[in-house]
């Protein structure tokens, strides 16, 4: 009894979930909906700065986007970054924080203020951020707290994916319109590779792959590695994953990348559940 | 003169603690005991990857040992730099360290100062009844009811330290008539951080309880039981760049506000009921015998964030500070130095500097976050999780006191002890997320989450955690020990010469509950047992040369088996021993000079300790390999050497001046072999750690004191000053790996060179000024009165270093460890300052 008595005076209660709503912990509830412009006007509006060489411009308009997030970090794949979709097209949004997912679900719409950011291009693929170098690098965590507003709550259904049966139907997109786009392509089949075959295995493990960026490219059947690859980081949830023997689809984010006279179409699967391949 | 002599060294030696108690006043007493309980436990367990390490040690037959050990607490000074498993504590003979990790924890007696008062303390070369002492001595509390000064005492306090308010009352009947001893205590301490560190609290009952038959002039029965149920928020050391930004040398990372309430991330939850039984057996005039019978039940367990797919959420986490986004240390760095990232530092700066919340833990992000996290189908961004190490000891003690003659005194004892130590990590909290699986995301990125050994537990795979259930590891620890002792003390002429001798046996295993996938085979279940074999003498003379002059030396060599928490390579993974895996040896030198005039005392020393095959183990979260790494350090050598002075000077019959100093190294002189296991694929890696030179961590190995003490009138008044230096801080091996460093060949002699070992960090010393003022007052009821008020760090000196540890992390640039010199990591050690002004009002009221 004395020692029930005694246990129950050092016993800190249980704790309540915090009441806050959404909204009331990230973002800047202050950003209005004044001089909202789609992503093609703003990717308009700058249109050197998405060159071969990486270059970076300041925005100084009052001008702000609205999109839903279409791909974020939440298969350890997409790192730092986040992408953008509107109707009109899509951008990267770069930010010096991991696990965005937690405040950036998939579908969920927002409004990003983009007065005194920076725009730029790495090797094309145009990017939200600040300036790094001569180019466009992740801005500060902080300062995009300040330079977004939650618009809802998260609705997956209204992304839109554009959706191709077949890798040679996926070729014919326009790169300057629709690189950072969430694509759906069907009948991929990987090429057979040397080593541990799994999507990124880690050099030290693997001898056969390069590692370039934290990220490991695999080729597809019936094309060349300048024209298309599915690239993964070591990281990802899957990147232990065996590459499929047989043909199937792949939903990701559609990213460029250049480099002297190769224009490359880099496909980032943003989680498990995007890798859809029949049992072999 | 020579047989007045002769009987007082005997007296010395053969009774201390009588010696202990007529020596120093109550009040004294009460003032060191305070001192150290104050300082001690709000230093334990802070952080579990700077060990805990103290010693409280007084001895009242040396100088300087009667002081040193409360008087330099606040630096936290470890006494000659040993590491607190070579001191040995013992509770009527029956010895309470912790089998696994040779340490005592001072939470097992907390609350309990009027029992734990009269400690009998032994020099490591003194001799005592009970045991052969340690390298960095022994002592024994006396828990007898009838030991007890009889009568009751209340006591009322009041802190701005650890806890902020504590009472305590005791009931001691004495040795009655009829043959019984009673004795009852109460202890309540309490405390919210409030004047001390932010977000911390403390919650703690204590009690004692006791009877005590004497049966006959030869038998006497006694039982007690005693407890200390606590609760208490900690605080984590920082990086001086938080200490900076938050303009605050105490600020603590680990807690945050959820709704508004403190709310604090790393909570221990300690309770060791025990209980103890002890026979005194007067065999004749000349022989006794004590056993003792001891249970104790050990529950203790401290909670942590944790983390999946992000970054960790520790609020002073290196990604987020200011310098992550500016090369401060890197001043010929052209990227990362420009206008942009100074932008950013800056941004990172006034985040942190706005509000106290913005460098705190944030709960309600956390718990929003799992929210989030969950609608998109994934587990638990953010866990609360809970190390337990509980433990049952049962031990058995005898030992032996025979006066052969009236210079010529035996000593023998034998000690029995099997434990059962056992560790594992439960869920304390899934901050509102809705699904957590046992498997261990660090194998993730090697085998695949449906891997075998991305299983934490194959014999239960992909299980559902909700709250308290078991998940990461679960293994118990099975321990048995026994030894015998024997030693012998004789005067002759004038001097006193003792020997003690014990050899020991200690058998250890692993009782794996979870079948690790990373080790199928070799994790469930029992592994083999390994068995030590461990042996050692100690010899001591004490030399009167006349008219107040001694000399004392001595030498003693010993062995001792590893302790059962480094014995395995990664115990929370597999049954696999630590390779090579040896008894530490220990060899130990003292000789010392003492005075006693009527006007002074003095005390100096010299002492030379050398150690090899030591071995040492620590847990790290490994950056580069994006993984846990086991680290396990074997073949270590270590010296300890230095001196020591005591003075007290009787100026006039109400003044004192005492001083004290020391000045030591405690340095590893080899560099050791490492084995290293990674979590995220389960392999072990060999090394060479490039560790010889550096010194052992968080204890000043220069210090000094000067107190003036005045008493007279009923008053006693002390102010003193302390000084201390060569403060290093915890050196990790991570960054000392032999194959990590870049090296050259000397041509000459052909041997490798390295060029850039990091140098060991080091805090910053100084001086700080203690005061206390106490008076008795006798009321005309016949009771007693007591008021003490202690105030430390008088001068409110912050920037004195009191511990802390390197980082485990290395930037890496084109794959390479950048200069340790430009090093963010390097640059940014963990630390703990001393604490600011801080005091102790107390009333003693006995009756």
């Amino acid at each position: 009894m004395t020692l029930v008595a005694l246990l129950a005076v050092a016993c800190q209660g249980d704790w309540d979930e915090p009441t806050l709503a959404y909204g009331d912990l990230n973002g800047n509830n202050n950003i209005t909906d004044e001089n909202i412009i789609t992503i093609a006007q703003l990717k308009d509006k700058y249109p050197n700065v998405f060159a071969s060489t990486d270059k970076a411009v300041k925005i100084e308009e009052d001008i702000k986007i609205k999109g839903r997030v279409s791909g974020n970090d939440i298969g350890s794949n997409i790192y730092k970054q986040f992408f953008l979709q509107d109707e009109t097209g899509s951008i990267i949004i770069s930010v010096n924080q991991s696990g965005m997912h937690a405040f950036l679900a998939e579908g969920q719409e927002i409004i990003v203020d983009l007065k005194d950011l920076w725009i730029g291009g790495y090797r094309k693929e145009p990017q939200i951020g600040s300036k790094y170098g001569s180019g466009v690098g992740r801005m500060n965590k902080e300062v995009f707290q300040q330079h977004f507003k939650y618009v809802g709550t998260p609705d997956v259904t209204k992304i839109d994916t554009l959706k191709f049966a077949s890798v040679a139907d996926f070729m014919k997109l326009d790169k300057n319109k629709n690189c950072g786009q969430l694509v759906q392509i069907g009948g991929i089949e990987f090429k057979d590779v040397e080593g541990l075959g799994t999507f990124a295995p880690d050099s030290t493990k693997d001898h056969t792959v390069t590692i370039k960026g934290g990220c490991v490219s695999r080729e597809l059947k019936g094309y060349t590695a300048n024209q298309i690859v599915v690239r993964t980081s070591t990281y990802a949830k899957f990147a232990a994953w065996k590459l499929p023997k047989t043909k199937g689809t792949i939903v990701g984010m559609a990213t460029r990348f250049v480099s002297g006279s190769t224009d490359t179409w880099q496909i980032m699967i943003r989680k498990e559940s995007d890798i859809n391949f029949p049992e072999e | 003169m020579n047989r007045k002599l002769k009987t007082m060294v005997l007296m010395l030696c053969i009774a201390p603690a009588v010696m202990a108690q007529s020596e120093s006043d109550p009040l004294t007493t009460d003032l060191q005991n305070e001192h150290a309980f104050t300082f001690t436990e709000s230093q334990l367990d802070e952080d579990e990857n700077i060990p805990k390490n103290v010693i409280i040690f007084s001895s009242s037959r040396n100088v300087y040992a009667s002081e040193v050990g409360y008087r330099f607490s606040p630096a936290r000074f470890k006494f000659r730099g040993y590491n607190s498993k070579y001191n040995d504590i013992y509770i009527n003979g029956n010895p309470v360290n912790d089998i696994e990790t040779g340490s005592f924890r001072y939470s097992f007696v907390g609350g309990l100062n009027n029992q734990t008062r009269s400690q009998e303390t032994t020099l490591p070369f003194e001799d005592n009844q009970f045991s052969m002492s340690g390298m960095a001595g022994s002592a024994n509390y006396n828990f007898r009811p009838s030991s007890f000064a009889t009568g009751q005492r209340f006591s009322l306090a009041g802190a701005n330290r650890n806890y902020n308010v504590r009472a305590m009352y005791t009931y001691n009947t004495g040795m009655m008539d009829n043959g019984w001893a009673f004795t009852g205590s109460l202890t309540y301490r309490w405390g919210n951080g409030t004047g001390f560190v932010d977000g911390t609290f403390y919650n703690s009952l204590s009690y004692f309880l006791g009877a005590e038959k004497m049966i006959n002039d030869q038998h006497s029965l006694s039982l007690v039981t005693w407890g200390n149920p606590t609760e208490r928020g900690t605080q984590a050391a920082s990086v001086d760049e938080m200490y900076w930004i938050a303009n605050d040398y105490q600020y603590n990372s680990v807690w945050g506000y959820q709704n508004g309430k403190k709310r604090n991330s790393r909570v221990i939850k300690d309770f060791q009921p025990a209980a103890m039984l002890i026979w005194d057996w007067k065999i004749d005039d000349d022989t006794k015998l004590t056993t003792s019978l001891l249970g104790k039940y050990t529950m203790f367990s401290n909670s942590r964030l944790d983390y999946n797919n992000t970054t960790n959420p520790q609020p002073d986490y290196y990604s987020v500070l200011p310098s992550y986004h500016f090369k401060v240390w890197d001043q010929e760095a052209t990227e990362d130095r420009d206008a942009a990232a100074l932008a950013n530092w800056q941004a990172s700066y006034d985040y942190l500097s706005a509000s106290k919340a913005n460098r705190q833990v944030h709960w309600d992000q956390m718990y929003f976050a799992n929210r989030t996290v969950a609608l998109q189908g994934g587990e638990a961004m953010y866990y609360l999780k809970r190390f337990h190490d509980d433990q049952l000891t049962m031990n058995l003690s005898s030992y032996l006191e025979k006066v052969l003659n009236p210079s010529t005194i035996l000593h023998g004892g034998l000690l029995l002890s099997a434990n059962k130590g056992m560790h594992y990590q439960t869920m304390d909290d899934l901050l509102g997320a809705t699904k957590f699986t046992n498997v261990n995301t660090y194998v993730i990125k090697s085998y695949g989450k449906d891997s075998q050994q991305a299983q934490y537990d194959l014999n239960n795979p992909n299980k559902r955690i909700g709250k308290g259930d078991r998940f990461g590891y679960d293994y118990n620890l099975l321990v048995n020990r026994a030894q015998v002792w024997a030693g012998i003390s004789k005067d002759i002429e004038s001097a006193h010469l003792f020997l003690n001798g014990r050899v020991a046996g200690t058998s250890m295993q692993r009782d794996g509950k979870m079948r690790n996938g990373l080790a199928p085979t070799n994790s469930y279940g029992k592994s083999s047992t390994k068995s030590f074999f461990d042996a050692g003498f100690k010899a001591g003379a004490h030399l009167d040369l006349g008219k107040g002059h001694a000399l004392l030396m001595g030498l003693s060599y010993d062995s001792k088996a590893p302790d059962a928490k480094t014995a395995f390579q990664a115990a929370q993974v597999s049954n696999e021993f630590v390779a090579d895996l040896k008894d530490e040896k220990m060899m130990t030198a003292e000789l010392g000079y003492q005075l006693k005039t009527s006007w002074l005392g003095l005390n100096f020393n010299a002492f030379y300790s050398h150690l090899d095959d030591v071995t040492e183990q620590s847990m790290y979260y490994s950056d580069s390999d994006h993984s846990f790494s086991y680290v396990s350090l074997t073949g270590i050598a270590k010296s300890y050497y230095g001196l020591e002075l005591g003075a007290n000077v009787k100026v006039t019959d109400w003044l004192n001046i005492k001083a004290l100093g020391t000045i030591s190294d405690a340095k590893y002189m080899n560099n050791a072999n490492v084995n290293y296991m990674l979590s995220e694929d389960g392999v072990t890696h060999s090394d060479v750690v490039l560790n010889k030179g550096m010194r052992e961590g968080n204890t000043p190995l220069t210090a000094a004191s000067l107190d003036l003490s005045y008493h007279a009138n009923g008053w006693y008044v002390d102010l003193i000053g302390n000084y201390y230096d060569r403060i290093y801080l915890y050196y990790t091996p991570v960054t000392r790996y032999a194959s990590n460093q870049s090296n050259s060949i000397n041509l000459i002699t052909g041997e490798t060179e390295y060029n850039d070992v990091p140098a060991q960090d080091k805090g910053k010393g100084g001086f700080m000024v203690d005061a206390s003022i106490g008076r008795q007052f006798y009321l005309k009821n016949g009771h007693r009165l007591g008021v003490n008020l202690m105030v430390t760090n008088l001068l409110n000196n912050l920037k004195i270093v009191t511990g802390g540890r390197e980082q485990s992390r290395v930037k890496y640039e084109d794959g390479e460890p950048v200069n340790p010199k430009k090093d963010p990591f390097k640059n940014s050690p963990y630390k703990f300052y001393a604490n600011g002004i801080n005091g102790m009002l107390m009333l003693n009221y006995y009756f």
